[in-house]
Order: structure tokens, then sequence, then C-alpha cells
């Protein structure tokens, strides 16, 4: 049941993974913020205006992935936000409260529901085909991914847009930092110093990750998504039972390359070391949530990462052995894990 | 009632967050909806919620809302004659 | 392979429990009515399909502590009767998931945190807005019955619990799960009751599907799941069938956020899947529950899909919504439910009241609860905002 990834789009901090974005581009303090492209170049003035942030970042990210593909029909449309539409949620919800309940608009409310992002690309696409949106925490965007891999089961010829997308606005982000998810300490070195510094919380991030995938091969197949699993309420060693389940039923003994979700917090990142330690990885291992923020679907951004190392896009840089194959290790802290099991084509 | 259709333009304007439109571009008596302007019904539900906000005035279903939002117009009239 | 219905489990206007629920359709009394518990202002000037429980009551029934989110506490309530059905041994020995569906998460709770986080940022109580995301309700569940092979949200408004139905179907027929528990949850909120209200679509009065005196739809609220097995391992377990799971369509009607096309195209193509999925022609269903909500749109959008399927040869169908209210995202496996017991039982469902049909679609909808046992198939529609149109369809064993 591989699925093989024909074209990505994305609107996220790090659009051009060879550039790593300096930090007055993408960054303030612990927070990363999408790059966003000019929307006109994706849908018009007119057909957008009442879109919020998060739906013009799912339709460009969208598109991306179509024209990546080389553009033709797209048969179904599987999207997952952890966070959903929050932009639209909160004004409906700050004029709810405000007004007391009277003189409320709509839009703000009907573009509110977790499934706008899908609904306005199948729309947009005028796609009348499969339709579905995950709402489930960390692993919101492999939930959307196992449909899709479903999909293609079934009918192997179809191609699919399967997408993670998730915004952070100024009331998500006061209220998680109440909720003492980032880090206290404003950064101001290199990136990567959200890592090994031994205290919690993490960096905020965003991003919308759309890939166009199918079941059959063809000549614009980047990579091949080989499995994805999640794993609910299971230890670090349990997730590294089954990526060696994994493995085996793919008739491999090793990956060329770890990716794993390191966000920076300690609790969390020591209990990747016990998935690597566990899992037995002796090569090389990289770390991503430093270019993108943590966020409910990082991981579509981590999978991004993946499978342009793998097709070797000159955008990325390229390790001196160009990897075959990748496995992809997420979780966010006491949530969900997750394994993304990736090889060249 | 100039100043209220010049009102009633930009209102609707930044309402409806027609980013394409000028204000001075909509004439008095064009159709708003359908073919004229291209609103559709989520924005006859925004323009009643901006006709209360701004002149208090409130739409029911009974009172006949696709000809009194059909134009800047027809909504300018209503106003003047309902506005307390 | 084939996928088997063997448990249901219910909560909504009409009772907390399957046998409440069927003795309310005996009885021909609604659920509609005032609301007792939802804070809203326009409590006296609207009726609601309200669960007839205050939050302390939900939470004393089940031994959960009352600060929980009505949604965890409705969706906990009808996913345990349902996995009462499942004994321990299959629990133990199959890989058993849990796909759930709810399109306002805990947003009762977030309410409450708003009313004072607008006032300061440092304001608002943070256990209350933990509660806010839609998966934190099925991770609460999930771990309540013990399940941990498979849980996730789905969340397509409307039509979210047919396709959490339809995703552990799929999920079963691949050979990836074994047991499933699908379907959704969504509590009454000043947030949805406002929301719809700001399109003028929600009727003061009960709501009259297919009547030409509609004016909208009830807000209502609930949660109800099904139990889906692997058809083999039901037999071999000597399961308690209601019916399989037949055939399925998911489609997007492509058209408009809120509104569906004049000529149903999203329905109809969820509709003709779904009977292609089983192999069935038009003239084998024998009851249809209609996606029904009471608006203008909706029963002319929906009426033409199924003039267009079935032409004058129209099988029996109703709207249980002018009973239950709308329940939102809890509404597909509220309505799998009933479909699931008209296969079993020959259960024909009724609409409240009906007095004209609707010009157009002209639908005469079941008026009285009736037993019709030549009824072998049952197609169930859900339909939601952003076009997603979803159709269940379930069949005799």
């Amino acid at each position: 049941m591989a699925l093989f990834i024909h074209g990505i789009g994305s609107v996220d901090p790090a659009p051009a993974l060879g550039h790593a974005p300096e930090p007055a581009e993408a960054r303030a303090g612990n927070r990363l913020h999408a790059i966003e492209p000019n929307y006109l170049d994706f849908i018009d003035a007119r057909a957008s205006r009442r879109m919020s942030r998060i739906v013009k970042m799912g339709i460009a990210a969208a598109v991306q992935a179509v024209r990546g593909s080389g553009g033709g029909p797209v048969d179904g449309v599987v999207a997952g936000t952890g966070w959903g539409c929050l932009e639209d949620t909160v004004a409906f919800l700050q004029k709810l409260v405000v007004n007391g309940e009277d003189m409320l608009s709509p839009t703000s409310f009907i573009y509110s529901t977790h499934n706008t992002i899908a609904a306005q690309v199948a729309y947009h696409l005028k796609c009348r085909g499969y339709n579905n949106t995950f709402s489930h925490r960390n692993i919101s965007f492999e939930s959307a991914l196992i449909d899709a891999q479903l999909l293609a089961h079934e009918q192997p010829a179809q191609r699919l847009l399967v997408g993670g997308i998730d915004e952070l606005t100024d009331t998500s982000f006061t209220v998680l930092s109440r909720l003492k998810t980032f880090k206290s300490q404003q950064p101001g070195g290199p990136l990567d110093e959200l890592y090994d510094q031994g205290t919690p919380g993490t960096w905020a991030g965003e991003g919308a990750t759309f890939f166009l995938v199918s079941g059959e091969a063809g000549p614009t197949a980047r990579a091949q998504l080989l499995a994805v699993r999640t794993v609910s309420f299971g230890t670090p060693e349990k997730a590294a039972a089954v990526a060696r389940q994994l493995l085996t039923a793919n008739q491999l003994t090793w990956v060329d390359l770890l990716i794993t979700g390191e966000n920076g917090d300690q609790e969390n990142d020591a209990a990747i070391q016990r998935f690597a330690t566990d899992f037995g990885h002796s090569g090389p291992v990289h770390k991503f949530k430093h270019l993108c923020g943590e966020y409910p679907t990082a991981s579509a951004f981590a999978l991004r990462l993946g499978a342009e190392l793998l097709a070797g896009t000159e955008s990325t840089p390229r390790p001196a052995d160009i990897p075959r194959t990748i496995l992809i290790y997420n979780r966010f802290q006491q949530q969900h894990q997750s394994l993304m099991l990736l090889q060249a084509c | 009632m100039d100043a209220l259709k010049q009102q009633l333009k930009e209102l609707l304007v930044e309402h409806l967050n027609l980013k394409d439109v000028k204000p001075e571009a909509i004439a008095d008596d064009q159709p708003i909806f359908g073919e004229g302007l291209g609103l559709d019904s989520i924005d006859a539900l925004e323009i009643i919620v901006m006709l209360q906000q701004h002149f208090g005035i409130r739409l029911t279903k009974a009172d006949n809302g696709p000809q009194v939002l059909a134009t800047v117009n027809s909504m300018a009239d209503y106003i003047t004659t309902h506005r307390k | 392979m084939g996928v088997a219905v063997t448990g249901v489990g219910i909560i909504c206007a009409l009772g907390t429990n399957q046998d409440e629920v069927m003795a309310s359709f005996r009885a021909h009394a609604s659920g509609i009515g005032p609301a007792q518990h939802l804070p809203t202002r326009h409590r006296d000037d609207y009726v609601f399909g309200e669960v007839p429980l205050s939050n302390a009551a939900l939470a004393a029934q089940q031994g959960l502590p009352a600060r929980l989110s009505r949604t965890i506490l409705l969706s906990h309530h009808a996913a345990r009767e349902a996995y009462a059905s499942v004994p321990a041994t299959l629990r133990e020995e199959q890989r058993v998931g849990f796909i759930s569906a709810t399109s306002v998460g805990g947003m009762d709770k977030t309410e409450s945190f708003f009313k004072d986080y607008v006032q300061a940022s440092t304001a608002g109580d943070l256990r209350q807005v933990i509660n806010h995301d839609c998966g934190k309700s099925t991770d609460f569940v999930a771990e309540k019955l013990g399940i941990h092979d498979f849980v996730t949200t789905i969340s397509t408004a409307c039509s979210s619990s047919a396709n959490a139905i339809m995703l552990g179907a799929r999920m079963i027929e691949s050979g990836q799960l074994d047991i499933v528990v699908a379907g959704g949850a969504d509590p009454l909120t000043r947030f949805t009751f406002n929301g719809f209200n700001t399109l003028m679509i929600v009727d003061r009065q009960q709501s009259r599907p297919l009547d030409a005196s509609r004016e909208g739809l009830n807000l209502g609220e609930g949660a109800a799941y099904v139990v889906l097995m692997r058809a083999d391992l039901a037999a071999a377990s000597g399961a308690n069938v209601f019916c399989q799971l037949s055939g399925f369509g998911n489609t997007n009607d492509a058209h408009h956020q809120t509104a569906l096309s004049d000529d149903g195209e999203g329905p109809f193509l969820a509709m003709t899947q779904a009977l292609a999925a089983a192999n069935l022609q038009p003239a084998d269903i024998g009851y249809v529950n209609l996606h029904g909500t009471g608006t203008e749109n909706n029963d002319l959008a929906e009426g033409a899909a199924i003039r267009r399927i079935f032409g004058e040869a129209v099988p029996k169908l109703s709207s249980t919504k002018s009973f239950t209210g709308h329940t939102l995202a809890a509404s597909g496996a509220i309505e799998a439910v009933f479909s699931a017991l008209a296969v079993r039982d020959g259960l024909m469902f009724p609409n409240f009241s009906f007095a004209t049909p609707v010009e157009g679609p002209a639908l005469r909808p079941v008026q009285q609860f009736h037993v019709d046992t030549s009824v072998r198939h049952v197609l169930s529609n859900s339909f939601g905002f952003g076009g997603n149109c979803s159709s269940l369809l379930f069949s005799r064993a």
C-alpha cells in the first residue's frame, strides 16, 4: 500500500530548506511564523475575500502540490488540522461574548469549522470526490495519510491531495504560553539553539503542507511512503517495536536516515532518545522543529523534508550520501507517537 | 441622501472585504447581488448585520430583504424611512 | 470480507440509552422543547433538542468528575453503552479502534474561558480551555474504554460521524483492525446556536422537515456510537448482529461553503456511490433516513437528489431530526443507530409532524412509527458545511 508522492506544496517558516530562515525573517522570539506567498498567485481577490489566513495557506499549498505534480485533476482531498480554523473561531467567540449573543454576522462562524480548509480546496479545484478532515492532536496529519493510503489501496490510480495545516494566532500563542508550552527564554542565536538547553518548553510554529499522492508510481514520483502508523497511549519502546515491525514488513533491516521530532523540551526529547536507543539506529539523525516550530501537524513538514531529501531536490542540503530510506518518528509531550517510513523511487 | 449612499458604499467595501472594488465604482442603482456586483447570500446576511450595527435597522425575514438589499438606492431609502 | 454492526450506544434529547430513545419513538414524544441547561440569552425564544440532564447529573451517572466538558460526558455515555456489547476476550485478543467525531470539541468550556479572557489575556481558567481541541474528548473516552490500537477524530461538520463510521469499516475491510467503535458527539453550545442563527435558518418552533411550512432547523445535542466488527469474527463469536454496513459514499458538493447545489449533486453522488459499493439498485432500498434538517435549502437539494435516484418510486423516508434536533457531528451516528434498528427490527421512524409537501421534490415522510419487516436495505444521509456529503447503507445480515 505504498503512497507515491508526486507533488509537494508548503507554506511554512522554511520555504527553502537549503536556506534556513534568518531569525528576522521567520522568527519572533520563541515563535516561528510561516513565510506567506503572494496569494494572488493562487486565488483571486474576490474568491479569497472571506478566507482567513489558514484557508489561504492551505489553498496555496494544495495548488503548489498539484502544480508540482505537473497539473491534472484531483480525485479527493484529505486534511489534518489539530487546531482547526482558530482565527475565525476566535473572531466569532469574541463577538459572541462581547456583543452578548447579539449583532453577530455569519462569515467567521461558517469558516470556523475544521473542514473549511479541505472544503475550500475542493471548491477551488471543483473536486467532487472524496473529502475528509481529521482533527486529532499531533496525529491529525498521520490520520489523513492513513485515510489517503486506504483510498490509494482501494483505487490506486486516484490522485489525492493530503495535507497537514495549522495556524498560530495571537490568542492561541497567548493561551499556549500560559499553559507553559513554550520556552521562557528569548532566543537570539542560531536556530538549532532550540535543542539541548535542558529546559522545558518549545518554540511555537505553524504551517500548511500538502502532498499530491497516488497509489501509482509514474515519472513524476519523487518518493514513496511505504508505511504510516500511529501509536497511542504507548511508551517510546512500544513505538520502537512497531518501527522494527514496519521495517521487517518492508524487507528492510535498517534505514539510512532517522528524522525525529525533538522540540527542545527536555522531557519530550528524552523520550525521543529512548526511542532512538531502543530502535537501535546507528546512522545519521536529522531534527526539524528548529525550522518549523512545534504545531500539531508539524509531521507534515517532516514528511516534506524527508521526501525532498530522498528526491535530492536542489533546494535541500544534500548529505554526502543521498539516503534511500528514511524513518520519521514524531511525538509531542504526552500525546501520541507516529512513524512514517519513506523510500526513494 | 448622497452622503448616506457614499457611506453605504464604503461600508459595503469594508464589511464584505471587497478589495478589488472602489466605493465610488458602485453605481447607486447597480444590482449588488448576482450578476451586478457578484455578491451572494452570505453577503446579504453580512449586510443585514451591518445595517443593524450602523443604522439600528433590524431586518427580519418578513421585511422583504431581497428588495431592500437590491441596490444602494433601495438600502438608502429603507434606512431613511426606518431610521429612528 | 464484510463489516457487521454488533452494538449501539446513544444519548440524545429522546433519552439516555437505546431503550429510552425507542420508548420515546413508540410514544411519539419528541425531545424538542425549551432548554434547561444551555446558558443562552435566547433560551425563551427558541426550542432545542437538549439532553435532559445537567453536566453534574451526567457525570454522576458515569462516575466521572462534573468539570469535564459536556462533549466528553456525552461521548463517554454513548460509547460505553456501545462497547458493553463487546466481550472482554474480544477486547483483549482483537485489534480494536476508536474513531470519534465532533465539530466543536470542548467549545462549551472554551466559551466560559473566553468570558474572562476577553477582559484580560491573563484571565480565564486554563482547566477549561484545555478541553478545546477535538481530540481531547476522543482520547479521554478511548483511555477510559481501554482502546489503544487506533484512535482518531474526524471533523467534517454535520457529516462527521458518518465519516467516522465509514473509516472504521474501511479499516476493517483493509485488515488493519477487527473491531471499531465509531460515532461522534456534540453538545449544545452558544457558539453553534448563535452561529446557525446568524444564517437565519433556526426555526423558533419545532422543525418541520419536508413540510411546506418549514422555517429551519432546531439545534440538538447528543452522542452515538456503533460497534463495527469483521463479519466473520461477529459470526464466530456469536455477536448480536444488527445488520451489515454494506456500502457508503463520501463526496463534496463543491458548490458553496454552507449551501447545497440546487440539483443536489453532492448528495446524489454520495447515495449513488453507496448503492454501487453495495451492488444494489435504488429499488432495493426500503427506507431512507434523510439528513432532513428542515432548512429550505436542504429540503430542495436532498429532495432533488432523492428524485434523481428514485424517480417516482421513492422508498419510505423521514427525518428524525424533528424528534432529536440537529445534533451536528453526532447526527450521522445517531441516525446510523436508527438505521441499524430499521434493518434489524423493521422499525420505520416518522417525522414528528407533516401536513403539506414542499413544492418541487414533493416528498411525503413516514408519519407513524411502525414495523415493516419487508425492509432489507436502509440508506442514511449526512451532509455538512463545506459541501461534505456522506451516505451509509445498512443491509440485513
